[in-house]
């Protein structure tokens, strides 16, 4: 994938934070190890971080920073799942999901009426790839299942999810990150997400 | 029999045990116990064996013993020639002295580690207190890192404080909200990052106090204060060179001084 780098003097400029500031939420987990990119300069070694990422990231914890402890952010960050349920009344009425995602949800899981936090990740997902367009509510299920199937074996390391068709036919593939997919040259993925990103959302939505 | 009531396990000279679930345990001389145990309190001392786990109140550790697993107690003591192939977790206490050799990891709230200790793995803590020759193959996390012998950390080191009074040799970075290094000895470390760096020659004489300079590639910080330091590359905010300190090159935001002959190959304003 390729990404626009940004090197560390521009982030402290850009977003007038200071090295103390930028070492101490290193430390406390709160920008992944893997965001920081070394490259060789004429200068010597530098830093730099994938641009829009580290950008929205270093946003997202200023606002943060007034209602929440350094630690508790960093449960928001990880991609390890918090332990949160929500009954299916709670999930509308707080409008986490649309209707649209709930009713798809609910066809192929009926009965169920609590959600774990697991289970809000696969809604969630649902809902972020219905609202592209790109995914026909009859294609829901797949995604769905794919989710339900195989997203534990995954035990919180980072993964994506990609939607693909092919002569009209869809297939939803998960694969770990950092990692490759490549599929033959007819195949067209019409949707594409990091699951880690899709839990901070939803992190923070449910907050 | 009554049912609550636990047995001690009393094991000297010569002997051999089973594990389980014990009141108090005592294996002294060449005894050993086959299997985890579970107790009070532990005490193995001599060339004593335990094949497998200690999980106690608190654990006492001496002589050339060896436990095959791990040790997990409130309060953990390990000293002399003993070896732990798992890992070391005391909640309240890990103190390790003499020349012990832990297979994985250290961790508890307050560790001390004196003498010619080893540590394969990682070492975390709150309060880390790091005396004699110790070497950590793995990180080291803390919230404050008390540094006072000649320690080598194969990984990181990250806390909020660290002081050191002594030296060092880090491979990884060093990440700390605050850093006060005296040296008594060369030290080197692959990168430091933080708030206020501070590195001062140590009060300490002597023969060995002759060679005391801290090789660094690059040090970034808000507030920076350098002597007796060798670095190619200092970013930061304020930052003062003073005596023996020599930079390749300087990049700073508001300040720059040079104090007692600390010298800059070149210094840019950022």
């Amino acid at each position: 994938m390729d990404q626009e780098l940004l090197s560390k003097k521009e982030l402290l400029d850009l977003t007038g934070i200071s090295y103390g500031q930028l070492y101490r939420w290193k430390r406390k987990n709160l920008i992944p190890d893997d965001w920081f990119i070394r490259k060789s300069t004429f200068t010597g070694q530098e830093t730099f971080f994938p641009r829009e990422r580290m950008l929205q990231r270093i946003e997202q914890i200023k606002n943060m920073k007034d209602d929440l402890s350094l630690d508790e952010m960093a449960d928001v960050f990880s991609p390890n799942p918090s332990d949160i349920s929500l009954s299916l009344d709670d999930v509308m009425e707080r409008n986490i999901v649309t209707n649209v995602a709930l009713d798809v949800y609910s066809g192929r899981n009926p009965g169920v009426n609590r959600l774990s936090f697991e289970q809000l990740v696969h809604l969630y997902v649902l809902d972020v790839a219905l609202k592209t367009g790109e995914i026909s509510v009859n294609e829901g299920p797949i995604l769905l299942e794919t989710l339900e199937e195989h997203y534990g074996a995954f035990e919180g390391r980072n993964c994506g999810l990609k939607f693909v068709r092919k002569l009209g036919t869809s297939l939803c593939v998960l694969y770990s990150i950092p990692g490759e997919v490549y599929f033959d040259s007819g195949t067209k993925t019409v949707f594409q997400v990091d699951l880690p990103q899709c839990i901070e959302e939803l992190k923070v939505k449910l907050g | 029999m009554d049912a609550n009531r636990r047995l001690d396990l009393d094991l000297s000279g010569v002997g051999s045990a089973s594990g389980g679930v014990y009141e108090d345990v005592r294996v002294e001389g060449v005894g050993k116990v086959h299997g985890d145990i579970q107790c009070n309190r532990c005490d193995v001392q001599g060339v004593s064996e335990i094949a497998g786990s200690v999980r106690a109140n608190s654990v006492v550790i001496r002589g050339k013993a060896k436990v095959m697993g791990d040790v997990t107690a409130d309060r953990v003591r390990v000293e002399g020639m003993t070896h732990v192939s798992g890992t070391c977790n005391g909640q309240q206490k890990v103190d390790v002295r003499g020349k012990v050799s832990i297979g994985r990891d250290i961790v508890g709230d307050v560790i001390v580690i004196d003498g010619m200790n080893r540590v394969e793995g990682d070492c975390r803590g709150t309060n880390v207190n790091i005396r004699g020759r110790t070497r950590i193959a793995g990180g080291l996390f803390a919230e404050d890192v008390l540094l006072e012998g000649a320690a080598t950390i194969g990984g990181s080191c990250e806390s909020e404080t660290f002081r050191c009074d002594g030296s060092f040799s880090i491979e990884g970075l060093l990440n700390s909200g605050r850093v006060l290094i005296r040296l008594e000895r060369n030290s080197t470390v692959t990168e430091i990052g933080g708030g206020e760096i501070r590195v001062e020659r140590g009060r300490g004489s002597g023969f060995l106090s002759r060679n005391r300079r801290l090789k660094v590639d690059v040090i970034e910080g808000d507030d920076i204060y350098l002597e007796h330091t060798t670095a190619k590359i200092v970013r930061g905010n304020h930052v003062t060179l003073g005596p023996a300190a020599e930079v390749d090159r300087v990049e700073y935001r508001s300040q720059f001084r040079k104090l007692g002959g600390g010298k800059a190959g070149e210094a840019k304003q950022v």
